[in-house]
């Protein structure tokens, strides 16, 4: 006979586990709102990129197509960089730039994508990639607009109306980080010359 | 409540983009004393909005100041970098002020959103436009689905 208190163990830990990130019940209980369910802790070297679906806009106004982050990545190494807002002052002048100016380095050093972030709509997203030259630099441009990954990737900034993301860049390989740089200290630790640095 | 025909606009701020940054701009120095056409459009860059409902009213804006409009303006729920971007890339800013009403208040305050979580857009503006007269609307054409009375040209018609 089971006891009591093994039924309520075995039952907290089921339901701890539904609403890990990774578990196939997450998404049952998942509500496609803005507040936050729960955060996921920061992302650090060694963890696996989750699959999230985002946007990404098309030319002349096409129809926004739904890109699985976890299979773009896959088997490649790839740079991740987030900003908070797409056409915002420091994201358009220093750290989206920094990035297209890095390209062919990136390259050299094995980088064969690098991808910008943000909880932008896809159509914006797409404009800001059109206008800024990072498109035709070669970076793919992803809306995460409801902040599925940047929740998972514990850099979400909750507000009462909206999510952003907090600025990153990280490098990842087939799918796994292998390189980290936070905002935390200074917004230039994730621009492309310090990322390059590391590498 | 649903702003209609002959209330009298609440009052907010709205976020503009000016030389020197971002400043907000009061509905009272909007609408005060002058005769505004003000539309609504539910996102920057969107479709419908960049190709049909802001040219419309770039194109139109000389012959809607000949009927007495003083201001030109566009609003949407996007930020003010967005918005002024989205001016810049249809060029329109001569013509109209690009209204950011970031967080969506101004267009509660009016009763007017628009649930397009569906499409990733979160909460956004029904498309509307409206022509108000020292703060008071005196025409209101909103279109919560598609684009037909919020046109430039179906205000220039009944002014």
């Amino acid at each position: 006979m089971i006891s009591f208190r093994v039924i309520l163990m075995l039952s907290i830990v089921a339901l701890g586990a539904s609403f890990t990130p990774s578990s196939p019940l997450a998404t049952v209980f998942q509500r496609p709102t803005t507040t936050a369910l729960n955060m996921a802790d920061e992302v650090k070297v060694g963890d696996k990129i989750p699959s999230a679906v985002l946007k990404e806009g098309q030319a002349d106004y096409g129809a926004p197509v739904d890109v699985n982050i976890a299979d773009l990545i896959a088997g490649k190494k790839v740079a991740i960089f987030a900003v908070p807002g797409a056409f915002t002052p420091g994201c358009s002048k220093s750290h989206l730039p920094s990035f297209i100016t890095a390209q062919d380095e990136l390259k050299a050093k094995g980088v064969e994508l690098t991808i910008c972030i943000a909880t932008n709509d896809a159509f914006v997203m797409e404009a800001w990639g059109r206008t800024s030259g990072g498109s035709d630099a070669g970076i793919i441009f992803l809306s995460d607009a409801n902040a599925e990954l940047s929740r998972a990737l514990g850099l979400a900034i909750e507000s009462d109306v909206m999510v952003r993301t907090k600025r990153f860049s990280l490098i990842a390989v087939d799918g796994v980080v292998t390189h980290y740089f936070s905002s935390a200290n200074e917004s230039s630790d994730t621009w492309a010359p310090n990322v390059l640095s590391k590498l | 409540m649903t702003i209609k025909v002959g209330d009298t606009l609440p009052s907010g701020t709205f976020t503009i983009m000016t030389p020197s940054g971002p400043a907000p701009l009061t509905t009272s120095d909007l609408f005060s004393k002058k005769k505004v056409a003000l539309f609504s459009v539910p996102g920057a860059f969107t479709p419908t909005c960049s190709n049909e409902h802001l040219p419309g009213f770039k194109s139109k804006s000389s012959a809607l100041k000949e009927k007495g409009i003083d201001t030109v303006a566009c609003m949407a729920v996007n930020d003010v970098f967005v918005m002024d971007a989205w001016g810049k890339e249809r060029g329109v800013t001569d013509e109209m002020l690009m209204l950011a009403d970031g967080n969506g208040e101004y267009t509660k305050a009016l009763g007017l959103e628009l649930d397009v979580t569906k499409f990733g857009l979160g909460m956004r503006g029904q498309r509307f436009s409206m022509v108000v007269n020292d703060g008071v609307v005196e025409q209101l054409n909103i279109d919560p689905e598609g684009f037909q009375l919020s046109s430039a040209e179906c205000m220039l018609n009944q002014l």
